[in-house]
Parts: structure tokens; C-alpha cells; sequence
């Protein structure tokens, strides 16, 4: 469980998070969405201790995480996996030593064991075939999937997505939130997805989380987005193209 | 004139922060020299990568210079009736200052472009908060091995250029001055005394420090897209050069000033 508590953060003078309280719970998947600007992937940034706020507390699983240095970080992230919306693979490395590259770096195991999680997440994510391509070879969806197997390999509690299906086609977009659906109802996995796309929302979240202008506007589920009087929300869901 | 204070305000505040980072910086790099065995393979890369492969360049670059100036210094030394003294000149020349400072711009032209802009597209990709939020420290993965490399192959290619440099004067002394080798070699070597080789050996582990920690700087720093990895390129490569011509200064002034022997 991620739990923010009066979060502020300023980045160059600037209050880019407002008051952030939230609460986000396991095995759920929880979407936060807004404009460009608005702060969403900053959170993200913040669950992993990626960046410290300026002020607030952030607790993962109950320990207060926002002062901790990058050691005592390494096993609060352990738990959480992350996919980057550019995917953040290492381009001169195929993807099965994408895949196995941070077991390798952070766990003393045994190669054959590596070679076996690397082999699950590889038949997890349907790209066996693909295990000694480079990622700039593979099509925008499967570098997609490539980040998640990496994101799986610690077997994580939670994935945190920065905008999953930016820049991939409609079908992709679809295998893609397919894959984080399925990820749910197979291995249990809860997630949090920043994404600016209302579809992606209704598709497979729990909850969402709206944020304008660094401040959250709306947390709840997402049928109930209708009842939300806050002018951002109504124009938003009366011309969603306008996000 | 409210403005312009504000505007130098902000500037001032900007580079004590970014001194304070980048301070910050080399001290995690220099702490992280304790994963030095855990990063050995990457060590060897990088030592190939900045000492191996830049060996042409030092070695045309230092033939270059040691020619021209074995030229000039014997033109000059000629009017004077002392052409002979020419391989004392050039090999105090070479030692001292040319050997170590050409290697100093060379490898910060080179290793400094690389570092940058390797580090910069990393940093824009995310693959350095990639590295980070699978626990991985990317200034002992990625920095550290470079420096390390910088440290151990800096020096022997300074001792190179010197060499290169004393035997592309000879060469040019005995056809072009008309000066016999076993005279210049003698003026060139005999009456080199240790200060000579101190200030020469100094200078390039400085200069390892500088040109790897600024070019890995800029590149950690680097942000807006790959417009953004060209400039924090340009100023790690502007930045060091002006540092190693700087340091390399104040380090022959203060072995020179300091040491009697």
C-alpha cells in the first residue's frame, strides 16, 4: 500500500504537487490522470523515492520512505516495478539481458536461476522468439513488453506505469492493457497507471485519481466521474480530446 | 537595473547550486571507488575504450607538435648561436607542458565528447532513473569505471606523447636543423632533473579528475531532448578544456616554485 500525506513538492520555484493525500492499495489497479504539466509522473517519481518532496510524508507498506537515502531505498523498490514511457531499455543489450540485467546487478543468484525467471517473463510476455534481439528491432508494443517483463522480475507487489500506451497504436494500446489486465487477475499485481487517455482509464482501472494543476480533484471510482461537479472534470468528459 | 540584479541574482544562485551538486557528485564517485571489484569488467572496457583506443590520436597529435616545435625552437635558438641547446629546449618543452597538455585536450575532445554524450542520452531516455529505481547506484555503474580507467591510462599516455614527442624533434632536429642525434638526445636528456618529470607525471591524473568528473557531470545533467545531450556535451568538453589548460598552470607553478631538485 502507497500512502501520500500532505505531499508538496516545488521544482524551480514552482509548487508542481499541492497537498497530496491519497491512498493507493494493493492488487488494484489505480489510474491517475490529468493535463501535461500537471504532475502525475511526478508522483510516480515520488513513489519510488526517484525524487524527495519538499514537503509530506510518503509511506510504502507503512514506513515513511521520503527522507531514506538510495540504500535504504533499494528494498522499497524492490517492491514496486516500474515501466518508463519511453521504456528506458538499454539499447546495446538484447532483451533477454534486459530482462535478467538487474538480477544480475542487485541478487546474487545462480545464473541457471536467472535464466529461468528471464525464460518466465519471456513466455509471460509472448516474445521467446524475440530473446537475442536488440529493442530498437522490435515494434513499439513489444519494447513495451520487454519493460514489463523487466519491471516482473524482481516479482514485485506493484508495477507503476508511466503512460503505457503513449505513442502505440490503437491495437497495441489494447494487447497492452489486455497484458496489465491480465497481470491483475493471474499474478495478483497491483498497478498504477499515469495516463492522459479517459479510454485507457475505463478500460481496466479500479480508480482514478484526477489531478489539475498539482492537486488532486476527484479519487474515486471511475463511474463516478459523471457525478463530479468540478468544471475541469465535466469539460473533460464532455471533449476528452482536449487533455 | 532591478532586473538585471535579479537576473545575476538567479544566475549566482544557479551556479552555487550546481557547484554544490556537482560536489556532491564527485564525492559519490569517489566514495563508490569501493565496488571497484564488482565493476572490474567494466573497468577493463573503459580503459580500453579511453586509453587504447585513443593512442592514434595522442600519438599523431604529439608527433605534430614535437616537430613543430623542435622547428621554432631551433630558429629562434640558431640566431642566438645556440642551435645545439635545441633538445633541451624541446625535451623541457615536451615534459613539462606540451606532453601532458595536448594529452590533457586530446582526451578531453575525446573521452570528454563520449562521456557526455554517452551519459546525456542515457540520462534522457530514463535509463539512468532506470537504473536507479532497480537498485542500481548509476554513479558506480557508470561513472566510477570511467574514472577509474582515466586514472590508470591517463598517465601512460602522457608518457607516450612525451616520447613521440621528443622523437618526432629528433627527427625533425637531425633533417631539418641538421643537428646530430646524439647531441640532441644528450641536451634533450641529460640535464633533465626530477621537478622536469614530477610536474609532467602530476598533471595527468588532475586532468583524469576534471575531464571525467565534468564530462559524467554534464551528461547526469543533461535535459530538453537531444538538443539537450548536444549542449551538455559542449559545455562538459568547454568546461574540462578550460580546466586542464587552468590546472595544468597552477600544478607547474607549484612544483616548480616548491621543488629544488
Amino acid at each position: 500500500m502507497i500512502e501520500f500525506k500532505d505531499v508538496h513538492l516545488y521544482y524551480s520555484g514552482r509548487e508542481v504537487l499541492k497537498e497530496i493525500s491519497m491512498h493507493i492499495p494493493d492488487g488494484k489497479i489505480t489510474a491517475i490522470l490529468g493535463p501535461s504539466g500537471s504532475g502525475k509522473s511526478t508522483i510516480i517519481r515520488l513513489m519510488l523515492g526517484l525524487i524527495q518532496p519538499t514537503y509530506g510524508e510518503i509511506f510504502v507498506d507503512g514506513i515513511e520512505i521520503s527522507k531514506f537515502s538510495e540504500e535504504e531505498l533499494f528494498p522499497i523498490r524492490k517492491k514496486m516495478g516500474i515501466v518508463f514511457q519511453g521504456n528506458a531499455l538499454f539499447d546495446s543489450m538484447t532483451v533477454s539481458e534486459n530482462m535478467g540485467f538487474f538480477l544480475r546487478e542487485n541478487l546474487n543468484l545462480p545464473e541457471h536461476e536467472i535464466a529461468r525467471r528471464v525464460d518466465e517473463q519471456l513466455k509471460f510476455a509472448g516474445l521467446e522468439t524475440h530473446a537475442h534481439q536488440l529493442p530498437d528491432s522490435l515494434s513499439g508494443g513489444m519494447r513495451k513488453r520487454v519493460a514489463i517483463g523487466r519491471a516482473l522480475i524482481f516479482e514485485p507487489e506493484m508495477i507503476l506505469f508511466d503512460e503505457p500506451t503513449a505513442g502505440l497504436d490503437p491495437v497495441s494500446s489494447n494487447k497492452i492493457l489486455a497484458f496489465i489486465g491480465q497481470l491483475k487477475k493471474e499474478k495478483g499485481l497491483g498497478a498504477v497507471m499515469v495516463t492522459h487517455i479517459i479510454n485507457d482509464v475505463f478500460s481496466i482501472a479500479d480508480d482514478v485519481l484526477i489531478l489539475y494543476h498539482g492537486e488532486i480533484i476527484f479519487h474515486d471510482e471511475p463511474n463516478k466521474m459523471q457525478e463530479c461537479d468540478h468544471p475541469f472534470v465535466q469539460s473533460f468528459l464532455l471533449d476528452p480530446e482536449e487533455l | 537595473m532591478g532586473d538585471y540584479a535579479e537576473f545575476l541574482n538567479e544566475r549566482l544562485k544557479n551556479f552555487v547550486h550546481t557547484m554544490q551538486e556537482f560536489y556532491y557528485f564527485s564525492t559519490r564517485t569517489f566514495k563508490s571507488f569501493k565496488a571497484t571489484r564488482r565493476y572490474w569488467n567494466e573497468i577493463l572496457n573503459q580503459m580500453s575504450i579511453c586509453g587504447t583506443e585513443s593512442i592514434p590520436i595522442i600519438f599523431v597529435s604529439s608527433l605534430a607538435i614535437g616537430c613543430l616545435l623542435t622547428v621554432e625552437v631551433g630558429n629562434q635558438l640558431e640566431g642566438f648561436g645556440a642551435k645545439l641547446l635545441t633538445g633541451r629546449t624541446t625535451a623541457l618543452s615536451v615534459i613539462r607542458e606540451m606532453g601532458p597538455i595536448v594529452t590533457g585536450l586530446m582526451l578531453s575532445a575525446r573521452v570528454g565528447a563520449r562521456n557526455g554524450a554517452e551519459l546525456g542520452a542515457m540520462q534522457i531516455s530514463e535509463q539512468i532513473d532506470a537504473l536507479r529505481a532497480f537498485g542500481t547506484d548509476p554513479i558506480a555503474r557508470l561513472v566510477m569505471p570511467r574514472l577509474f580507467a582515466a586514472l590508470v591510462m591517463f598517465f601512460p599516455l602522457t608518457a607516450l606523447s612525451d616520447f613521440v614527442g621528443l622523437v618526432g624533434g629528433g627527427i625533425v632536429a637531425q633533417i631539418y636543423h641538421h643537428i646530430d642525434p646524439g647531441f640532441y638526445w644528450n641536451s634533450a636528456l641529460n640535464q633533465l632533473i626530477v621537478k622536469d618529470f614530477v610536474v609532467g607525471a602530476v598533471k595527468p591524473f588532475v586532468f583524469a579528475v576534471i575531464i571525467t568528473l565534468v564530462s559524467c557531470f554534464n551528461g547526469f545533467s543533461a535535459q530538453g531532448g537531444t538538443a539537450g545531450v548536444g549542449r551538455s556535451t559542449i559545455k562538459g568538453i568547454v568546461v574540462s578544456s578550460g580546466l586542464v589548460l587552468v590546472a595544468n598552470f597552477y600544478i607547474s607553478k607549484l612544483v616548480l616554485e616548491n621543488m629544488n631538485f
